[in-house]
């Protein structure tokens, strides 16, 4: 008989939490499976998100640590956790919503044939810009970096008279370098790492969405596991996701600090602003529901959060 | 009848020759209406990328059609035993054709799990339609390899319609499970040795080290598909127009004026001359050999009228062709840059001061600028300065040639573009400026422009897809992990990395075909490289520099084929008239390795 594999892909950096807490999921599968083959593939190295999905689909790899970029092309309605600008407040709320989401949510990911095993974050997205801007109509003026495969949302930003250019996430920095774009939504983790900040040095003190992930692994895989083997890595799994939930919390205010330290300016909407930008969200999201989110997880993510705050007020 | 068969049989040029002219004029459109509008195509750059899937595969069914599928020489092929002979072309043929069958096998394997969960790349076209082009493509590629055994016509038909299926059948029926390797790696070497096509022994040994694993075949054409609609690719064949046409056209005479002019008609001048035209010219047209085609015609009689004796002017062209890969845009800058992740732009600076070393070294160091034993005209001398009204009158002749460069990098370094706009735009401007304003290339010329871009690209897609096939598996094997700490436990220092890279690419670039060499080594030596605290541009700069001496070098150097067809010469003849020339660029390579300010220096100047 062959040898039981295990490999996993993920666009997290070598020797990052990411990757120990993946490495750490594999000590505890090859321990209960008594010996197997347990592979991590980091920094993207077996391609992007959408590649990975493909590597899975056809038997290559197993598992990913992917974000909603991926998991999207999985399950669509997995975007309401990430693609609805300023829907979440805080922390608790993305926590309280997706775990109502959740038992519907894998048993989603268990009909198209995968198991999910944690769910993560990867911080707040804000934006980053060459010039400071406080008011939505502030960045009208500028080109944003917008992802090339994801054209529903490019759609949406031209309707409201903002300027998309498609690009890779490896195309970022030559174009805010070049003025090809003068704005990237981006978590502050990923300016930090890219070194963004030297050329758009101000950052909107918005928590525009949260970036979403989650562990996954093919339910192929997964029922050629010993049931002793699937309850470590389920264990695993949930430990990773817990660390990997309160490292993203730590993250966001580390990497702006860090930046801060170099010179990159934080600027904070006032209330006159906040409530343009509110606005801005009201008109957005009758644009996303139905299209980049289906329509009833949206009205679910809506009504959750409803009973949220007024449970805490 | 005969005629409607014809056109059946050339469909794929003009599929190839379709795609190839939306990808031009999509990103042209975008262009126009971003700043105009704000609302552009619905996601034109993806359906750009696609075009490029369909450019490729039907790309290298004309290049496959013409002869030009790129192969390590005839090997037992031409061997002089007629039998020897015959059974090697036997064997290549029906060999390549299985091979294609299982490559179509794995790729409707990768359709079908796409087809399961379609998913739009916009106005409701799903991406699986595209897809098809590549089992589709494999099969029919098969087919006319088989189609080329030399037997009776009945049995060639039989043969090509039954090799591509048996392949098919026996890639379908052993997927999944575990084949030793072995039998697999003797008979592509074979394979190779027989002159097969580089593609299919790639491609071959990408489905067999897969099979060794166990693992599904499927990866090998996913990683195709991966770099084919990689959003930095579609730049290549858009770069590769603007360099055909203006290899088409009397462009290479005006610049050939215009250099001549410029550095003197006497040894020294024309040296120069050739080599800074060859250069500009292999940065245009992608350093593959269609330099010597369009200018060695030109500037052999010139050399030899300054006094040069035919070796050493074959050796001078046949060289420096293969410099100008360090210069902005040629095609292996921008592979590097898609394959290291750094930014295109980059790499065009980083390219600048180590290309003039280049040419410093092949003429100073390869004594081309010397007197030496050639015969010196008095009356020449005088007539041999510099002329600089003669080169005014010839830049203004020359000027539309002399802004491409401008429209290529500025557009894309002036953020007006991206790499894949600036290459269409560079690509329209060598069309509009060749067709209306010198009218030397018309509608037909066109056409054919297009469909000779498509077999030049379609070949070296094929072999980049499959060689990234080979790559899938070195990372999927985790062997880059490995490959660093064995040589960090060998070689203690970076300067002895940096001699044993040089070496290493040295052996490499013999056996290995250019772009596979990208594909392949790159991902396995940039970590190393990092390793040693080696910058990724300086590295790059490195590979590249290595790569223009492997133009050069026996059995794959490509140069000394398209220098042997162009003047006539045995091929021994030439690798022995570029010898002085290789060993100065090796020393070149050497500085450029051992000084990394060349590299970095510029762009950082520039801040990037
Ligand atoms: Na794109
Ligand atoms: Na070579």
């Amino acid at each position: 008989a062959q040898e039981k594999q295990l490999r996993i892909g993920t666009l997290a950096p070598k020797n990052s939490l990411y990757h120990r807490q993946l490495m750490a999921l594999g000590e505890a599968w090859r321990t209960a499976q008594g010996g197997g083959k347990y592979l991590i593939y980091p920094d993207g190295s077996q391609g992007g998100e959408t590649d990975m999905v493909r590597r899975m689909r056809i038997g290559q790899l197993q598992g990913g640590l992917l974000s909603v970029v991926g998991l999207r092309e999985i399950e669509p309605s997995i975007a309401a956790l990430q693609t609805m600008p300023l829907m979440f407040r805080s922390w608790e709320e993305v926590d309280y919503v997706r775990e109502k989401l959740r038992p519907a949510m894998e048993q989603k990911f268990l009909d198209k044939g995968f198991i999910v095993l944690a769910w993560g974050d990867a911080g707040w997205v804000r934006f980053f810009s060459k010039k400071a801007a406080l008011r939505p109509d502030d960045y009208k003026t500028m080109k944003f970096f917008a992802w090339g495969g994801e054209s529903e949302q490019q759609e949406i930003m031209k309707r409201l008279g903002y300027t998309p250019v498609p690009l890779e996430t490896a195309d970022i920095l030559p174009a805010i370098q070049t003025g090809m774009i003068d704005a990237v939504p981006s978590t502050p983790y990923f300016v930090l790492a890219t070194q963004i900040y030297n050329t758009a040095p101000n950052m909107l003190n918005l928590n525009w969405a949260p970036i979403v992930g989650a562990l996954i692994v093919t339910k192929k895989a997964w029922d050629e596991m010993s049931p002793a083997a699937r309850e470590q890595v389920r264990v695993a799994g949930a430990r990773a996701g817990g660390e990997i939930r309160a490292q993203a919390r730590r993250e966001v205010d580390e990497a702006v600090a860090a930046m801060q330290k170099r010179g990159l300016a934080v600027n904070t909407p006032n209330g006159e602003q906040m409530k343009e930008w509110n606005a801005l969200a009201e008109r957005l999201y009758p644009q996303i529901r139905g299209t980049l989110v289906p329509a009833a997880t949206f009205d679910e993510v809506v009504g959750h959060l409803k009973d949220y705050r007024a449970g805490k007020r | 009848m005969i005629s409607v068969l014809r056109r059946l049989a050339s469909f794929d040029a003009v599929l190839a020759g379709a795609a190839l002219a939306l990808m031009l004029v999509l990103p042209l459109i975008e262009i126009v209406l971003r700043p105009l509008f704000g609302v552009g195509i619905a996601n034109a750059p993806v359906f750009v990328q696609h075009a490029g899937l369909v450019l490729a595969m039907f790309g290298a069914l004309v290049a496959e059609r013409g002869g030009h599928l790129t192969s390590l020489g005839a090997g037992f092929a031409g061997a002089r035993d007629a039998r020897v002979r015959q059974a090697a072309r036997w064997y290549a043929l029906i060999a390549s054709a299985l091979l294609c069958g299982m490559l179509a096998q794995a790729s409707w394997t990768f359709v079908t799990a796409e087809m399961e969960v379609p998913r739009a790349i916009a106005y409701a076209v799903p991406g699986w339609w595209f897809m098809l082009a590549m089992p589709f493509g494999f099969l029919l590629l098969g087919a006319r390899l088989a189609r080329r055994v030399e037997c009776a016509p009945l049995l060639r038909w039989l043969a090509a319609l039954l090799l591509p299926v048996l392949g098919w059948w026996f890639a379908g029926h052993f997927d999944g499970q575990t084949l030793a390797l072995w039998p697999f790696a003797i008979g592509l070497l074979l394979l190779l040795l027989c002159g097969a096509p580089v593609f299919a022994v790639l491609g071959g040994l990408g489905l067999a080290l897969f099979w060794s694993e166990g693992q599904p075949l499927a990866a090998v054409p996913l990683s195709h598909y991966q770099i084919t609609v990689n959003p930095s690719l579609p730049a290549l064949p858009l770069f590769t127009l603007a360099g055909l046409v203006f290899a088409r056209t009397g462009a290479a005479a005006r610049l050939g004026t215009l250099f001549t002019a410029l550095f003197g008609g006497g040894v020294a001048g024309t040296a120069i001359a050739a080599a800074v035209l060859c250069s500009c010219f292999t940065a245009l047209t992608g350093g593959s050999g269609v330099t010597i085609l369009a200018l060695g015609g030109l500037l052999l009689p010139l050399l030899m009228k300054a006094g040069f004796p035919e070796r050493r002017g074959i050796g001078l062209v046949t060289s420096a062709s293969a410099l100008g890969v360090l210069l902005a845009p040629s095609v292996p800058l921008i592979m590097y840059a898609i394959i290291a992740r750094v930014p295109i732009n980059t790499m065009f600076l980083a390219g600048v001061l180590p290309a003039l070393v280049m040419v410093f070294f092949l003429l100073v160091v390869g004594g081309f600028l010397r007197r030496g034993n050639v015969a010196v005209d008095h009356a020449e001398t005088a007539k041999s300065r510099p002329d600089f009204a003669a080169a005014r009158r010839a830049a203004w002749a020359a000027k539309w040639e002399i802004l491409a460069p401008v429209v290529a990098v500025g557009s894309l370094v002036g953020g007006f573009a991206t790499p894949t706009e600036s290459a269409a735009l560079t690509a329209a401007y060598a069309l509009l400026t060749q067709s209306l304003l010198h009218r030397e290339i018309d509608g037909r010329g066109v056409m054919r422009a297009l469909v000779e871009c498509a077999q030049v690209i379609g070949g070296i897609m094929l072999i980049l897809g499959m060689a990234l096939g080979l790559t899938n598996y070195l990372v999927d094997a985790g062997i880059p992990d490995q490959g660093i700490d064995w040589v960090q436990s060998v070689l203690p220092n970076k300067w002895t990395f940096l001699i044993a890279l040089n070496l290493f690419l040295l052996l490499a670039g013999a056996l290995m075909e250019i772009y596979a060499a990208i594909v392949v080594l790159v991902p396995l030596l940039l970590p190393i490289a990092l390793a040693y605290g080696i910058d990724p541009v300086h590295f790059g700069i490195i590979f590249l520099a290595n790569l223009e001496l492997a133009y050069l070098t026996p059995p794959s150097g490509m140069n000394l084929y398209f220098s042997s067809a162009m003047f006539g010469k045995s091929l021994r003849e030439v690798a022995v008239s570029v010898l002085p020339a290789a060993l100065a660029i090796f020393l070149g390579v050497l500085t450029i390795s051992l000084l990394p300010f060349l590299a970095t220096w510029l762009p950082s100047v520039a801040g990037l």
